[in-house]
């Protein structure tokens, strides 16, 4: 399994659980637009979430412009690389 | 980036002559860089954007995007809104005993059964919730924290020009000549005031659907400030009120001089402020043609005031054909515009600009009303400003005149 599926079922996971949503709804297209409920205040408490579950920080800059679940993946794997990487 | 929480002293309320029980907190999220290009608070209105988890990634956002300083402050009844989470505190809802009996009463006029010990209000809003899909509206008070109440904007407006003066004294590196605002609703209102009493502490003021002057509905205490609709049930809310309109010869009593301190497009005024403005401030502003809480016409008239005195000013008036989904989500008040995009389409149109502030300056204004004198005044040293409300020895008729006018 590659570092960015597992990435992307943990995000699914916690999206759903934030959300009240299904995870097998969930793709890497999936916009905000496409779940009920995914508005900019759940987005927020959604990040928040994200950061304290994977134990990660997203780049400040970006917070705001993540278009669809591709988009969070990709950042994750990005934020978790450092962390997960075996020394050597 | 690090995260810093400050407590400062708040500004007694001069108007009422009582001191502040509990210090005002701050957040400023700090950027990387060893010195920022700026400071820049972010002053959200009544709604969602009070909540935690946003406001802590709208200044982080900021801060990463723009190497500014991006603080929220809790001004003076800053929190008088139910929210899913608060940063500062949370409101108190308290029921109107008088209106929860006409809810019961109307539930029994209309054959409703009282089946129950009715021993609190909660056992009484569990009979009438049972009543659904009947309707019930029900008188609420909103107790903000630590005893505050709705002072309208001025308290809130010298919290946070104390919160500038303690960011300035603290071990925060920042360009001084660069600090701003932004804010929708209240919150631009709030900006609008902080400028008012101190013209040379801002570099620009952004703003979405802000008031030029005191909504009434705030004050009144007449329950047309917000409806929290909790199913069947209908809170029809007032913020905890000190102000009257009964009495004149009380300090609490809200007659004209109230209502003029807190006009931001009142001309006399803002003449004062723009005589003492060394380097003027830049507006953006936005707001709906179709904007029922605050007035498109008043709008244009502080813009145009703005402009005629000399400040670098754009408003844009957007209508339902400007209601794009994304950056204009209706036409209603407020738009529905995020902060962080209001801010992405302004602040680049503000050019950096030198300044002397009101602190170094020792800037002291005084607004008059028709009875009384406000004076303030920006010290070299010290977070608090000097401020005080004195009766004038004559009142002014042209003061007066206006008004009627």
């Amino acid at each position: 399994m590659t570092s960015t599926n597992e990435t992307f079922r943990r995000v699914c996971s916690i999206i759903a659980a934030e959300l009240g949503c299904l995870e097998s709804d969930l793709s890497t297209t999936t916009t905000a637009e496409d779940v009920d409920g995914w508005d900019s205040l759940a987005h927020a408490r959604l990040i928040m979430s994200l950061e304290d579950k994977l134990s990660i920080r997203f780049p400040g800059e970006k917070l705001f412009d993540l278009g669809c679940i591709g988009d969070l993946v990709s950042l994750a794997d990005e934020a978790l690389a450092p962390n997960e990487r075996t020394p050597a | 980036m690090t995260s810093r929480r400050f407590e400062i002293e708040g500004q007694p309320d001069f108007e009422l002559r009582t001191e502040r029980k509990k210090p005002v907190a701050v957040i400023a999220e700090v950027p990387d860089a060893d010195i920022a290009d700026g400071l820049v608070f972010i002053i959200p209105g009544m709604g969602g954007e009070k909540d935690a988890d946003y406001s802590a990634m709208l200044r982080r956002y900021i801060a990463a995007k723009y190497n500014l300083i991006a603080v929220s402050v809790d001004g003076h009844c800053n929190t008088c809104r139910p929210a899913r989470s608060t940063e500062f505190g949370e409101v108190g809802l308290e029921i109107e005993g008088e209106s929860l009996l006409d809810a019961v009463s109307r539930y029994v006029i209309s054959g409703g059964q009282i089946d129950r010990k009715l021993e609190t209000h909660a056992d009484i809003l569990e009979m009438l919730r049972a009543a659904a899909p009947m309707q019930f509206a029900i008188k609420t008070v909103l107790n903000p924290p630590d005893n505050q109440y709705q002072n309208f904007g001025l308290l809130s407006a010298m919290d946070h020009l104390c919160a500038l003066n303690a960011l300035s004294d603290s071990d925060l590196h920042f360009d001084k000549s660069n600090v701003l605002c932004v804010g929708s609703s209240h919150g631009g209102y709030i900006a609008h005031m902080m400028h008012k009493l101190a013209p040379n502490s801002f570099n620009g003021i952004i703003d979405a659907s802000a008031y030029t002057e005191t909504a009434t509905a705030f004050i009144d205490g007449g329950w047309k400030e917000a409806n929290i609709t909790d199913g069947n049930l209908i809170y029809t809310c007032s913020t905890q009120q000190k102000w009257q309109f009964s009495n004149p010869g009380l300090p609490t009593f809200f007659g004209p001089d109230r209502s003029l301190i807190r006009d931001a497009a009142y001309d006399i005024h803002m003449q004062t402020v723009a005589a003492a403005a060394s380097r003027k401030c830049q507006f953006r502003m936005i707001h709906s043609t179709n904007d029922a809480v605050s007035s498109p016409d008043l709008k244009h008239r502080q813009a145009e005031m703005l402009r005629d005195l000399g400040f670098d000013t754009s408003l844009e008036m957007v209508g339902a054909d400007d209601v794009d989904g994304k950056f204009i989500k209706s036409a209603d008040h407020g738009m529905g515009i995020a902060l962080n995009l209001l801010f992405d389409r302004y602040y680049p149109t503000i050019e950096k600009r030198d300044c002397v502030t009101d602190r170094e300056l020792e800037t002291a204004l005084t607004f008059d009303g028709p009875k009384y004198s406000y004076r303030i005044a920006h010290h070299s040293s010290g977070i608090r400003l000097a401020a005080t409300c004195e009766a004038r020895g004559a009142v002014s008729s042209e003061a007066v005149d206006r008004i009627a006018g």
